[in-house]
């Protein structure tokens, strides 16, 4: 029943020390540039956009091909996936995260270099238009082996929305031929919607495009194997098309050189709960195949907008089962509820306000953390000389990750799959 | 088949001739950590500082300061088909010495002694929980009185809104893994943290070994229903058991016995509904001492308050002296008088997502995730919840001879109306939903058949003719016999 040996043991899968390094020393010196102040926040949706060819006013064309390649998990798996790429571009995975604003007419053409027919499908759009394909069960598609189809739609509704195969959804959608479509309100690129109450931190918006995969599914279509999407049984679980703990490391890293998307959450501390700015945009897709239940720590998350269309009322929760297929908007801050320390904040530090206890008779899991040492937002302290810390400057660390706790796992090493970290930073940052 | 725990005769009366009440107070310190209002807000002076604290500054005397303490530790659970004790209804004969004790020390001292000496060659489930222990005891005296005595759920936590809270983490290790140096952490499931330190992530913060301790903080702002669980290894802890409801109540002076603070949203019952499911396989294998691949968690008991029907129906006098005392005291069993407003509070800690019907009636939801909707109340039949999330509802009946229902031995008219999960395949005990995995047990019973085939995550609400019930005094209590 299963391909793989498993790992003896349940512990903390981090077989990727290295890169989580990489993120503290910071992309300085991976890049080999000279030292400037890192960025403020990696992996912000607005770097990862693609907004195809928009020399016609009101347009924009994306030309895609499928792919196959190789996604590597975090536990030395390597799992073949087909995607969608830009034409010419190297093969990656999650497909390209394709961005265009309100009021324009999109056009995909699409290269299929499959060995059967391939197409997609727009969820939540209307008014789709194939041409040049052949008919398929629910849209027109391109041949295998160089067949091409071209859809166009009217991008009327501003939202989050996935874009998939419309082909053997179940073989084609288990592989990865999946991706993210957002339409920006012409209100403004800072907006989900046209609502000022929707507005969010243009450097704060983050993609959790969630994806389940059967590694033994995928190996049958690598060998030529019968493929049975009823025995499917995941094993294996990514965000943006990596699992955790690789999603924490910045965009394009050279380690990961399928998987160029990161899914860390990173923002900072809004100091005054009355006066909020603009937070962070979430945006969850759900490109799986089954149901996920995501579980943000830290703060309640705001639920704006649901399958690409803003609510009329917004409510906050600390749990979305997200359905398989579907989108949400949501905004996030951390707030510090006690009012407690930041530096140069002026206010009390924990050690005065609470019973602080002695953390020398405490566990540090496999030596390794993300704990800064200090309670208190933006201060480190020291740790036990066998801890190693990837703290930076005190900032905090909370996951978000599946309750569905079996999904917490690379396949049987714990705290992985799907689930990524928000790292909240002092106001300012860590280097203001 | 096994036939329904039902226990040995015991009238109300004789239990309070007992000294019942000293009974029912020993399942207080299992069900409940903190009563609502009552004495225990007079509690204001902290714990004398062990070693481990610093003493905390002083408060201002509008804050009330309560402490806790939980202890962590393993031992094994039952079930209908994975029983204990060979007459699990008849651990022990309650009525006499020394379990008749006039000495109520005396009396709980015996019973748990006779509830936690299992045989060896016994049939039950192994599992992991957080159990409640006093909080001047020392780490060797917790360890003494609870370590392999386990309870799940964890036990009920109830605080009012401003309270401060110090809920003190002793981890006793595992009688069952003397191998196994696991540390535990306590996760508070949908808080606010004012920091990672005190969320209990241990891979983000710190987690607290064997033999030690450590003092969580935090002060309970948000009215509503959460939950908390080990966050250690999660995958495998939570689903061992390490997991309980915490609520937070509005401010009793304002609004007493209700659930936000919102004149809609008041009371006259409160009852905590934990739903959960059991993969009996990884508790075989941990105690094996065999290794589990989580990725394959495939349950085959879906359990509400950590019983799964018909243990589910049993009241808290039910369970004395069966083999469920101290070892899953929380009753799933909702009783009202007529015309009684009933507070549900569910959390869903398990993996897999449930609809919870109920039959011959209808909820009003008023909170999501401790939000109170407001505008945004529903009225429905059917609770769809997913893992890690919490809902609050309102039910209200009055009795009506010509309902479906019952009489007690109390002599006590009720209505009985269903609340089930709606997939019959989860209202099995100990069956598989698939069969990629052989299990020699894993023959899908007729369940609607007779009533010994049902099992799984089903209860039922009983309004009871008249006012038959005392009020509560904490949350799930129940009064008198299911039967």
């Amino acid at each position: 029943m299963f391909h793989k040996i498993p790992i003896k043991k349940v512990r903390l899968g981090l077989l990727t020390l290295v890169g989580m390094l990489a993120l503290v020393i910071l992309p300085a010196t991976v890049i080999g540039r000279p030292s400037v102040a890192p960025a403020a926040a990696p992996s912000s949706v607005s770097d990862i956009c693609e907004t195809g060819d928009t020399t016609t006013p009101g347009t924009a064309v994306f030309d895609l091909e499928t792919k196959t390649g190789h996604l590597q998990t975090p536990d030395g798996n390597t799992i073949l996936m087909w995607t969608y790429n830009l034409d010419g571009e190297a093969f990656q995975i999650p497909s390209p995260v394709l961005c265009v604003t309100q009021g324009t007419t999109i056009t995909i053409n699409l290269t299929n270099n499959l060995s059967e027919p391939s197409s997609i499908i727009f969820p939540g759009q209307t008014g789709v238009t194939p041409s040049g394909g052949t008919a398929g069960l629910f849209t027109d598609e391109a041949a295998a082996s160089g067949g091409t189809v071209s859809y166009s739609f009217f991008a009327s509704e501003p939202g989050t929305y996935l874009y998939e195969s419309g082909t053997n959804p179940h073989k084609q959608v288990e592989m990865g031929l999946y991706g993210a479509l957002i339409i920006r309100p012409t209100m403004g690129a800072n907006f989900a919607y046209n609502d000022a109450t929707t507005a969010f931190d243009p450097e704060r918006e983050f993609l959790i495009l969630i994806h389940d995969m059967d590694s033994t599914l995928h190996q049958a279509v690598e060998l030529g194997n019968p493929y049975d999407i009823t025995t499917k049984h995941d094993h294996y679980w990514t965000i943006n098309g990596r699992s955790f703990p690789d999603v924490l490391a910045p965009n394009n890293v050279p380690w990961l050189p399928n998987q160029p998307y990161g899914a860390l959450v990173w923002i900072e501390a809004s100091p005054d709960p009355d006066n909020l700015p603009p937070g962070a945009l979430i945006r969850y897709i759900n490109a799986g195949l089954e149901n996920h239940p995501y579980h943000p720590h830290g703060n309640h998350m705001r639920v704006i907008g649901r399958d690409g269309r803003q609510l009329s009322l917004p409510f906050e929760n600390f749990g979305t089962t997200i359905g398989s297929g579907q989108t949400y908007d949501l905004q996030f801050w951390w707030v510090n509820v006690e009012g407690w320390f930041y530096p140069g904040g002026g206010g009390p530090l924990i050690r005065d306000q609470v019973t602080y206890p002695n953390i020398l008779n405490l566990v540090f899991k496999d030596g390794l953390t993300w704990f800064s040492g200090d309670p208190d937002l933006g201060v480190k302290a020291d740790l036990p000389v066998d801890a190693t810390s990837f703290n930076e400057c005190g900032e905090f660390y909370f996951p978000w990750h599946s309750h569905a706790l079996n999904e917490f796992q690379n396949f049987d090493e714990g705290f992985g799959g799907l689930a990524t970290l928000v790292r909240v930073d002092p106001p300012g940052g860590c280097n203001p | 088949m096994k036939k329904p725990l039902i226990p040995r005769r015991l009238t109300r009366r004789d239990f309070i001739k007992l000294g019942g009440s000293g009974a029912l107070a020993t399942l207080v310190t299992g069900t409940y950590l903190l009563r609502a209002g009552g004495p225990d807000r007079s509690l204001a002076a902290p714990m004398a500082p062990s070693s481990a604290l610093s003493a905390p500054p002083a408060r201002p005397k509008a804050q009330m300061t309560r402490l806790l303490r939980l202890a962590a530790t393993d031992g094994f659970f039952s079930f209908p088909g994975r029983r204990i004790f060979s007459d699990p209804d008849n651990v022990y004969d309650p009525n006499v010495a020394p379990y008749n004790d006039v000495d109520p020390e005396v009396r709980e001292a015996a019973r748990r002694e006779a509830i936690f000496n299992i045989p060896d060659d016994h049939n039950g489930l192994y599992g992991f929980g957080f159990v409640g222990a006093a909080v001047p005891d020392t780490i060797a005296e917790v360890i003494n009185k609870h370590k392999g005595r386990v309870q799940h759920p964890a036990p009920i936590i109830g605080v009012d809104s401003g309270d401060e809270l110090y809920i003190t983490v002793t981890n006793l290790g595992l009688v069952g893994r003397p191998d196994l140096d696991d540390s535990h952490t306590v996760h508070w499931h949908g808080f606010d943290n004012p920091n990672a330190v005190f969320d209990g992530v241990p891979e983000v913060s710190i987690a607290v070994p064997p033999a030690r301790d450590f003092a969580y903080f935090f002060r309970p702002r948000r009215e509503g229903t959460y939950m908390y669980h080990c966050h250690f290894e999660d995958s495998e802890h939570v689903q061992m058991g390490m997991d309980g409801i915490v609520f937070i109540r509005p401010d009793p002076d304002s609004y007493p016995n209700h659930a936000y603070p919102d004149g809609s949203t008041a009371f006259d019952r409160e009852y905590t509904l934990l739903f959960n499911e059991l993969d009996t396989t990884p508790h075989d294998n941990l105690i094996n001492v065999q290794e589990f691949i989580w990725s394959d968690y495939d349950p085959n008991y879906w359990v509400i308050n950590g019983r799964t029907y018909p243990d589910t129906i049993l009241t808290e006098e039910d369970i004395i002296g069966t083999e469920l005392e101290y070892r899953q005291p929380i009753s799933s069993l909702i009783q009202a008088n007529s015309g009684d407003t009933v507070l549900l509070r569910m959390s869903s800690l398990g993996y897999q997502q449930q609809a919870m019907q109920l039959l011959g009636g209808r909820l009003t939801v008023i909170g999501h995730d401790s939000n109170f909707l407001g505008p945004l109340t529903y009225n429905t039949h059917t609770i769809y919840i997913g893992p890690g999330e919490s809902r609050d509802a309102l039910f209200s009946a009055t009795y009506d001879a010509s309902l479906p229902g019952g009489t007690d031995s109390d002599g006590r008219n009720y209505n009985v109306y269903w609340f089930k999960n709606h997939q019959p395949q989860r209202l099995v005990n100990g069956s598989h939903e698939n069969d990629n995995l052989a299990d020699p047990n894993a023959a899908i019973e007729d369940i609607y058949g007779t009533d010994a085939s049902l099992g799984g995550q089903i209860t039922q609400i009983r309004v009871y003719q008249g006012s038959p019930l005392d009020p509560q005094t904490r949350p799930n209590e129940t009064f008198g016999p299911s039967s």
